[in-house]
């Protein structure tokens, strides 16, 4: 990963050219990728488990109430800006691995509120209640039709908040408070020498891309669902 | 009785939100007066800290008393300047509410000219447009800065250009990724509106359509502009703390990245809570307007 040579540009040999020690751009723009990667997917997964498992739940039980109270804390939680929460938790705990996946505790409640609509709407359609009608049990209906069905309105709603959570753990790390990533990469390369391009525009670009990406999935997505 | 409504729910939800970030900051840390003013502060600050956060007190009171002092916009003194901190946050807050304004205002505009050229068009939202949309939609503006920073430098406070130059950057920044919203958003109201029996019914007795809207359609045309004006000035003040780095521009975002450098909590704090108190305040605003256009 090593070279003698700063700054060195594009070449067969290092494809994104060097950094200011000499280190392969390429390499640690691989790095730097699978690092904010992972701690977004962890992030996402708790969002998207506890989300389903609620808005299963709300589903469920038909009860409208809860549904209320739950919008209303889903309203709150919007309320309040997710950068600000996570910069708090940044400053009162400090740079620790588990501080971004947490964010996920914070955010389900779009995901249970899309898995609690499309699951309703779902059980109470044609082909469901015929199969009620054949014989099957509620528990029965809701496992072997509901959930299926309502499987791409949760990916939907999981890709749209994987795209707003990537974008927050490369605003953090290029602010320089969450861990390293492509956002460091990106302040790195940047702050030091903006003129050698190759330091931080492949991040910068993959950043956009994945951003762009995952959004345009969760758009694409969202009709099927 | 909507009025009451509405300031009851305002004053839960900033309750709430002062609640839960108080509560974070003080009872989820095993040792609130290390983690909160750095292990490197002298005594003198921390034992400020601690009296000042009520932290020696039980957490009911405390946060009673914390509450009391925010309703009087009282946050205490800034640990690293000793000024009180809504002085210290004034300015900043000016800037970003000034920077906010703007991107709001703009994306009104080109929302405006959308649904304008969507009546008199018959132009719709096509699905290709709308992926296009979401895809640029979801690009950060400080990305975006560092992107057209070669184009539009980026003018420092402290520059001798004209105040108003300092902003285009940050500006165009934050209003690219908002533009497919804006112009999706005008479309699609105007579609909807065209779709009306009472419009078409116009339409037919010869009305040309921005007649009927500015006689008729008022309602319709204030859940439009508040809708896209507020979500704009949410995203663009809520979103604008890395585009104000790149830019060099002394706003909140650069307020609280120096706050937390410094372990400034008390700036922190009310940077949080005002920010998040702020932003509830426009989005109830937003959905009671919406419900006062619906009629």
């Amino acid at each position: 990963m090593v070279s003698a040579l700063p700054y060195q540009t594009p070449s067969a040999e290092f494809w994104l050219g060097t950094d200011a020690l000499g280190s392969s751009v390429a390499i640690r723009l691989l790095i730097a990728t699978w690092e904010t990667l992972y701690t977004v997917a962890a992030a996402a997964a708790i969002a998207a488990v506890l989300g389903t498992l609620v808005g299963a739940a709300l589903a469920f039980s038909g009860q409208s109430r809860l549904r209320a109270l739950c919008e209303t804390l889903l309203g709150f939680a919007y309320a309040a800006p997710l950068l600000l929460l996570v910069l708090l938790l940044v400053v009162v705990y400090g740079d620790r691995p588990w501080v971004f996946p947490s964010v996920g505790i914070l955010a389900w409640g779009g995901i249970a509120l899309s898995a609690a609509t499309s699951l309703e709407r779902i059980i109470n359609s044609g082909f469901v209640r015929a199969s009620r009608a054949l014989g099957a049990t509620p528990l029965a209906a809701y496992l072997r039709h509901g959930i299926p069905h309502a499987l791409p309105t949760v990916a939907s709603a999981t890709a749209a908040l994987s795209a707003q959570l990537f974008q927050l753990s490369v605003l953090l790390a290029f602010i320089g408070v969450g861990r390293s990533g492509l956002g460091n990469l990106i302040c790195e390369g940047y702050e030091v020498y903006p003129t050698v391009w190759w330091t931080w525009l492949p991040a910068t670009l993959v950043a956009a891309l994945i951003l762009s990406g995952s959004a345009w999935l969760a758009q694409r997505g969202g009709r099927y669902g | 009785m909507r009025l009451f409504t509405y300031l009851a729910k305002l004053l839960l939800t900033v309750l709430l939100l002062w609640a839960f970030v108080y509560g974070l900051v003080r009872e989820l840390t095993p040792d609130p007066g290390s983690a909160l003013s750095g292990l490197n502060t002298d005594a003198a600050t921390r034992r400020y800290l601690e009296a000042e956060l009520g932290l020696n007190q039980p957490f009911p009171i405390a946060l009673g008393r914390s509450l009391y002092r925010a309703v009087q916009l009282d946050f205490g003194v800034s640990l690293r300047t000793r000024r009180p901190v809504l002085k210290e946050i004034a300015a900043p807050l000016m800037l970003t509410g000034r920077l906010a304004l703007v991107v709001a205002i703009l994306s009104t505009v080109v929302a405006t000219l959308s649904f304008v050229l969507g009546l008199l068009r018959a132009i719709g939202v096509s699905s290709a447009f709308a992926s296009a949309a979401a895809a640029l939609a979801a690009l950060p503006g400080f990305l975006l800065a560092l992107l057209l920073a070669p184009w539009f430098p980026a003018y420092g406070l402290e520059d001798p250009a004209p105040r108003w130059m300092h902003l285009i950057l940050p500006s165009i920044a934050l209003l690219v990724p908002l533009l497919p919203y804006a112009l999706s958003t005008g479309l699609r109201l105007a579609q909807d509106l065209r779709a009306l029996p009472w419009f078409e019914t116009f339409i037919a007795f010869g009305f040309a359509p921005l007649v009927i809207v500015t006689t008729r359609g008022r309602r319709w045309l204030l859940r439009g502009a508040c809708n896209i004006a507020i979500s704009s000035f949410l995203v663009a003040f809520t979103g604008s703390v890395a585009v104000e780095l790149v830019c060099g521009l002394p706003g909140l975002g650069t307020a609280i990245l120096d706050a937390i450098d410094a372990r400034d909590l008390p700036v922190v704090l009310a940077i949080s809570a005002l920010t998040g108190a702020f932003a509830s305040a426009l989005v109830l605003t937003r959905s009671e307007l919406e419900r006062y256009a619906d009629g």
